[in-house]
C-alpha cells in the first residue's frame, strides 16, 4: 500500500533537507523546486513525464534541455526520481513543504506586504525594521493593491494583520448594518 | 412615527464618530474544494475546533475538521457564493447565538437570525451553542414537575424539571402534538418553552407557529428553526443553539424547556455533514461520535443547585421509528441517554386511542418525584389498573365465558383507557385531573356506560367547578389530597352521579 500523498511527500522532503543541509545547498534546492514546481504545473509538461511510452531516460533529458542550467543535476535526479516511481504529482506538495522546512531550520521569516502605494525607500526600510525579529532572517517582499485605499496588509504564512484603509471601511460598514 | 432624515444621518454621524477600528489580525486560508454546504480549506493552521470563519460575501463557515495540513468547514450560507481559491478568515469567535428575554415570541433560525419578518432581535447579550454540561455538584434533584396538562403523562409518566424524557414513534401520530400540548400547557405559567424544528417542512413549522399563536402560547415560546431546505450544517447547530437560548434561563434561575423535534432528522444531518467532511462512516453510516453529538446536548439539561440559582432546563427531544422499531442505532442510543421515553404506538392511535400513548413500555425514571402529591395518590393504581387490564385483554379475545373478577378488570381498563383519551391541544389543569384520575381509579366510573365517560368527566369537573369550588382550590394550594378532601371529592363524584349525571342520562333518553 503506497499510504497517504502527505505521508509519501514527507518522505521526498526529509531525504531534500538531509541533502540540503549536509550540502549546505538550501538555496539550490528551493531554486530547484520552484522550476520543477512551475512545469509539473503544467498541464502536457506534467503528462509528458508520467507517460509510459517515453523512456525515462529520453523524458528526464528532454527537460534537462528545456530548463538548461535552471535546474541542478539534484533536481534533475529528484526529479528522475518521482518520474520512476510514477509521483510527479507530488512535486507541488513536495516543494511547498521543502520551503516551509527550510524556512523553520535557516530561521527565515518570509513576510509579503502589500501596499496601496508604492513605499520608498525610507519606509521600505522603517518597514523591514518592525518587522524584524531577533535572530530570525527577514525576506521581505512587496506588492501594490490600490484597493486597498491606504494603509497595508501583512502576511506571514497564514498570518495575516489587515491595517488597510479598505478593511476599515469594511468594518465600519458591518458596524452600521 | 416616521423618522426623518436628519434623525437617521445623526445617528449615522454617532456612529461612526464612535467607531473605533482595530488592526484586523487573522489566520487566513484557501477554498480547495467547495461542495454540499462543506469546503475544504489550506492554510488556516491557527484555526480553532468550531471556530467560525469569515468567507467572501459574508459568508460564514465553521471549522469543523482540522487535519495537519486542511481544514475542513461547514458552510453557513449560501455556499455557492464561494469559489475554488477564494480567501477565508478566523474570526476568534466560535458560534453564538442571541440569548435573553428579548427572543421571547419570535421565530430565529440556527444563528439566532430573525426569520418571522418581524424585524430584529435586539437581543443584548449572545453565548456560545456548544458549552459543557454542568456538573453533579451543579445539580439537584428532579422535584418539580413540567404540567403537560396530558393526563396519561402526568399520572403515568410523569415528567419533572430537569428531566430528558424521550418522545418515540412513528411518523404522524402526535409526537409534535404532545410537545405543542405541553407548550400550551405553560400558558400563565412560569416555565418558558423553546421548540426546535430540525429538517421539518416549513409548512409545518409555520403551521406549529400559528397554533401556538391561536393558543397565546407565544408569549412564552421561542422557536428556533432549521429547516428542511436549509444546509445540513444548519439543521446540524439547530438543537444546540435551542439549547444555548434554553440555558440563558436555567443560569438565571429560572424554568425552560426545550423540545427537539426531531433528533432522528438531526443525526441524518449530521451524517450528511460527516460524510462529506470524509469522516469514516459507522453502523448505518453514521460517523462514530454521533452517540456523544446527542449525549453531549441532552447533558445540558439540568436542574441546578440553589447556589447556583435553582433553574432548570428540561429536554424533550423526539425520535421518529420506523414500523414501531426502537431498536435502531439512533432510537437506541437516544433511549439510553434520556431519563425515560413516552412511548407512541401506531395500533392505538388508529384504533381512536389518542394520545396514543402506550403506558406499558413508557417510562419515567424520575417518576414520582415529578408528581404533586395529589396527583401521586390518586394515580398510584393507574398504572396497574391498564397493566393487567391488558393482560386480560389480550386472553379475552379468545375466551366465551369470564369469571365476575376478569369482567370487572376489563371494565375498569376500558374506562380507565376512555378517561385518559384527550383531544388535540386541550391540556388539561392538574387539578381537573387529579379528580378525573381518582374517579377512574376508585371505581366510580364503573357503572357508567363506555361511550359516556368522556361526557360524565366533562359535566363532573363543570359540576364540581360550580359546587365545590374550595375542594379544588384546596388541591391547588396543598397540592396535596389529604384524607377529608378525599372524602369531599368522593361523596361529591358520587353526588354528581347519581343526582345530576343519572337524571340528565334519564332526561336524555
Amino acid at each position: 500500500m503506497r499510504g497517504s500523498r502527505r505521508r509519501r511527500a514527507s518522505h521526498y522532503v526529509e531525504a531534500v533537507m538531509a541533502d540540503a543541509r549536509a550540502g549546505q545547498a538550501w538555496d539550490v534546492w528551493e531554486a530547484d523546486l520552484d522550476i520543477l514546481r512551475v512545469i509539473t504545473d503544467d498541464d502536457p509538461a506534467r503528462r509528458f513525464l508520467q507517460s509510459t511510452s517515453i523512456g525515462l531516460d529520453d523524458r528526464i533529458q528532454a527537460v534537462q534541455r528545456a530548463a538548461g542550467e535552471a535546474v541542478s543535476t539534484r533536481g534533475l535526479g529528484l526529479l528522475r526520481l518521482l518520474a520512476a516511481q510514477r509521483e510527479i504529482d507530488l512535486t507541488q506538495e513536495i516543494a511547498r513543504r521543502f520551503r516551509d522546512a527550510a524556512d523553520e531550520a535557516q530561521h527565515v521569516d518570509r513576510v509579503h506586504v502589500t501596499t496601496a502605494a508604492a513605499l520608498d525607500a525610507v519606509e521600505l526600510r522603517d518597514l523591514r525594521d518592525g518587522l524584524s525579529a531577533p535572530g530570525r532572517t527577514l525576506r521581505l517582499t512587496t506588492d501594490i493593491d490600490p484597493a486597498l485605499l491606504g494603509g497595508f496588509v501583512v502576511r506571514r504564512g497564514d498570518d495575516v494583520l489587515d491595517l488597510s484603509v479598505h478593511a476599515r471601511l469594511q468594518a465600519l460598514a458591518s458596524t452600521l448594518r | 412615527m416616521a423618522i426623518s432624515p436628519e434623525e437617521i444621518a445623526d445617528a449615522l454621524r454617532q456612529q461612526i464618530e464612535g467607531f473605533q477600528a482595530q488592526a484586523e489580525q487573522a489566520n487566513v486560508g484557501h477554498v480547495l474544494e467547495i461542495g454540499d454546504g462543506v469546503a475544504r480549506l489550506s492554510g488556516l493552521s491557527q484555526a480553532m475546533a468550531g471556530e467560525l470563519l469569515a468567507f467572501p460575501h459574508d459568508v460564514t463557515g465553521m471549522a469543523l475538521n482540522l487535519e495537519e495540513d486542511a481544514v475542513g468547514a461547514v458552510i453557513l450560507g449560501d455556499y455557492l457564493q464561494i469559489q475554488e481559491g477564494d480567501e477565508a478568515r478566523t474570526t476568534g469567535r466560535v458560534a453564538e447565538v442571541p440569548v435573553g428575554p428579548e427572543l421571547l415570541g419570535r421565530v430565529v433560525n440556527a444563528i439566532g437570525e430573525p426569520v418571522d419578518g418581524k424585524g430584529p432581535v435586539n437581543a443584548m447579550r449572545s453565548d456560545v451553542i456548544e458549552k459543557v454540561a454542568p456538573g453533579v455538584a451543579q445539580r439537584q434533584n428532579v422535584d418539580t414537575p413540567v404540567q403537560t396538562g396530558l393526563k396519561a403523562i402526568d399520572s403515568m409518566t410523569p415528567i419533572g424539571r430537569g428531566q430528558r424524557e424521550l418522545i418515540i414513534g412513528d411518523r404522524q401520530i402526535g409526537k409534535t402534538a404532545i410537545a405543542l400540548d405541553t407548550i400550551i400547557s405553560q400558558r400563565g405559567g412560569d416555565l418558558i418553552c423553546i421548540y426546535c424544528a430540525i429538517g421539518q417542512k416549513e409548512s409545518a413549522v409555520a403551521q406549529v407557529v400559528a397554533t401556538l399563536q391561536e393558543a397565546g402560547a407565544m408569549e412564552h415560546t421561542i422557536v428556533v428553526l432549521a429547516s428542511a431546505s436549509e444546509p445540513a450544517a444548519l439543521q446540524f447547530m439547530a438543537p444546540f443553539a435551542a439549547c444555548t437560548i434554553g440555558e440563558y434561563f436555567r443560569d438565571n434561575g429560572q424554568d425552560a424547556l426545550v423540545i427537539y423535534d426531531d433528533l432522528t432528522k438531526h443525526a441524518w444531518a449530521y451524517r450528511q455533514v460527516s460524510l462529506v467532511l470524509r469522516r469514516p462512516p459507522g453502523r448505518e453510516a453514521y460517523p462514530g461520535d454521533v452517540f456523544y453529538l446527542h449525549s453531549r446536548l441532552l447533558e445540558r439539561a439540568a436542574r441546578l443547585s440553589d447556589e447556583h440559582g435553582g433553574g432548570s432546563l428540561t429536554a424533550l427531544p423526539i425520535i421518529e421509528t420506523q414500523e414501531g422499531d426502537v431498536t435502531t442505532y439512533i432510537p437506541t442510543n437516544v433511549i439510553s441517554i434520556t431519563d425515560g421515553q413516552i412511548y407512541l404506538e401506531a395500533d392505538l392511535f388508529n384504533g381512536g386511542i389518542r394520545p396514543a400513548i402506550n403506558p406499558g413500555i413508557s417510562v419515567s425514571r424520575v417518576g414520582g418525584d415529578a408528581q404533586i402529591r395529589a396527583m401521586k395518590s390518586v394515580s398510584g393504581g393507574l398504572r396497574l389498573d391498564l397493566s393487567q387490564y391488558r393482560d386480560v385483554a389480550a386472553f379475552a379475545q379468545f375466551a366465551s365465558d369470564l369469571d365476575q373478577a376478569t369482567r370487572n378488570q376489563l371494565e375498569r381498563g376500558q374506562r380507565v383507557t376512555e378517561l385518559l383519551k384527550q383531544g388535540q391541544f386541550e391540556p388539561m389543569d392538574v387539578v381537573d385531573q387529579v379528580c378525573v384520575i381518582y374517579a377512574g381509579t376508585q371505581g366510580l366510573l364503573d357503572e357508567i356506560p363506555l361511550v359516556d365517560v368522556g361526557r360524565f368527566e366533562q359535566e363532573m369537573l363543570n359540576y364540581l367547578r360550580d359546587t365545590h369550588p374550595d375542594l379544588l382550590q384546596g388541591i391547588r394550594d396543598s397540592a396535596d389530597l389529604d384524607d377529608d378532601a378525599e372524602a369531599t371529592l368522593r361523596s361529591a363524584i358520587q353526588d354528581f352521579k347519581t343526582n345530576v349525571f343519572a337524571a340528565s342520562a334519564v332526561a336524555a333518553g
